[in-house]
């Protein structure tokens, strides 16, 4: 089964994880990581900021495995890919006959993710109505109510948000509530786009091509003049376009060509896959 | 010779961190400074929360001064924390929710944190004094 390629969970190989690691020589990438050592223990509420593609579940990921919470569930809800009563159901459950088609009784993500980590991405996307449920639940210490119960249920979850929308903007549009804001924004962890910290782009390179290196051993020779025009490129898709960038290369097995087309197009032909897309598997690649 | 009372002073807008810091020097105090709350957080590791008193500044990047407080009154309940916010009643109200001893506003006179820093210490002087056998 092809996972949904997030950063750090692609693999063409099925059932195999790469190591999840944050990578990166500058001194944003530094102060991510002595964050997180430092608030990794605390359960405070996390908001992960940065734009799309910059790792931010990576970073949430690794929250999770310094705390003591590895071990525990670590759920991951997108915001933005249900409807609002969908996603209301997903986060707090339901009993059965709460609405057409509940016919049985199910657990939400927040029970499911009970001493563990409930991660909540593209939380800048949940609705106003959602937001203020959100919020109660963490006024109230964990509990809520599944859609349609009358009695309460409680989960000691630690919750960490993330999106790339502007939050204060959105709260002074009031598109996102300003106490639900104050409230999650206890940490916030902002991951510069790559662009602004080029001198990442070589260790990242390095790193995902000795990851990739076993499934591709006679593909692995990226040279150091290829890392070098590869840094020259903007990654306006950030880390997940320089990782798909760098499957592209070892799939094919031809540096030149691909890092040609990169530095020569500001789009991509129209028979090129699209860096930005999610997943990939190796026959998609060789159809081209 | 009474130790020094030794405070925390936690806010990454250096003018009013240095004017406080200077402020409680002459007071007497022994005066730790952090600019940021991450900053404040390895102090407070670093120390095994060993202050005698907190004032943080609410609104800060990476770790908020809600944070702060949080952890601070988590894992010694006992020591007095002033909260200062000059982002209106949200942060206010969530630092009453966390605990905090105290919440002055922006802008506040500096003889008034002061004020509020010697009566707090004195209360939990007071305090532990009781409880000594």
């Amino acid at each position: 089964m092809m996972k949904t390629a997030s950063f750090e969970q692609f693999s063409f190989k099925e059932g195999v994880e790469m190591e999840e690691k944050i990578v990166g020589v500058s001194p944003d990438i530094q102060h991510i990581k002595d964050l997180i050592e430092r608030v990794a223990n605390t359960d405070l509420n996390v908001i992960i900021t940065g734009d799309s593609g910059v790792g931010k579940e990576l970073v949430a990921r690794q929250l999770y495995l310094k705390s003591p919470r590895n071990g525990k569930p670590f759920v991951k809800i997108n915001c933005a890919a249900l409807p609002e009563t969908l996603l209301e159901s997903e986060l707090f459950g339901h009993v059965r006959g709460a609405f057409t088609g509940a016919f049985q009784k199910k657990r939400g993500k927040f029970e499911m993710a009970h001493r563990g980590v409930l991660f909540l991405d593209e939380i800048g996307d949940m609705s106003l109505s959602l937001q203020s449920k959100l919020l109660h639940v963490l006024q109230g210490g964990g509990k809520f109510s599944p859609v349609g119960a009358e009695k309460d249920v409680k989960a000691d979850t630690w919750v960490i948000a993330a999106t790339n929308n502007n939050l204060e903007q959105a709260v002074s549009k009031n598109k996102f509530r300003q106490d639900l804001y104050h409230r999650l924004n206890i940490i916030k962890i902002f991951i510069p786009a790559l662009c602004k910290r080029p001198e990442d782009i070589p260790p990242l390179v390095r790193y995902f091509v000795h990851q990739y290196a076993p499934q591709f051993p006679n593909n692995s020779f990226i040279t150091e003049r290829h890392i070098q025009r590869l840094a020259q490129y903007t990654w306006p898709g950030n880390v997940r376009e320089l990782q798909n960038v760098l499957k592209r290369i070892m799939v094919l097995g031809d540096c030149n060509q691909v890092i040609d087309e990169l530095l020569t197009s500001s789009t991509f032909p129209e028979k090129t896959p699209s860096f930005q897309s999610a997943a990939w598997t190796a026959r998609d690649l060789l159809q081209f | 010779m009474v130790p020094q009372k030794k405070i925390l002073l936690v806010d990454d807008d250096n003018t009013i961190l240095q004017s406080m810091g200077r402020l409680l020097t002459l007071n007497g105090y022994d005066v730790v400074m952090a600019s940021s709350g991450l900053t404040a957080l390895k102090q407070l590791e670093e120390t095994g929360y060993g202050f005698d008193l907190v004032v943080t500044d609410l609104i800060m990047p990476d770790v908020s001064g809600l944070g702060v407080i949080t952890l601070v009154k988590k894992k010694h309940p006992h020591i007095p924390v002033i909260a200062i916010t000059g982002w209106g009643e949200i942060p206010e109200q969530l630092a009453d929710e966390m605990k905090a001893d105290v919440v002055i506003k922006k802008p506040f006179e500096l003889n008034e944190l002061g004020e509020r820093i010697d009566d707090l210490l004195l209360k939990q002087s007071a305090i532990d004094q009781k409880k000594e056998p």
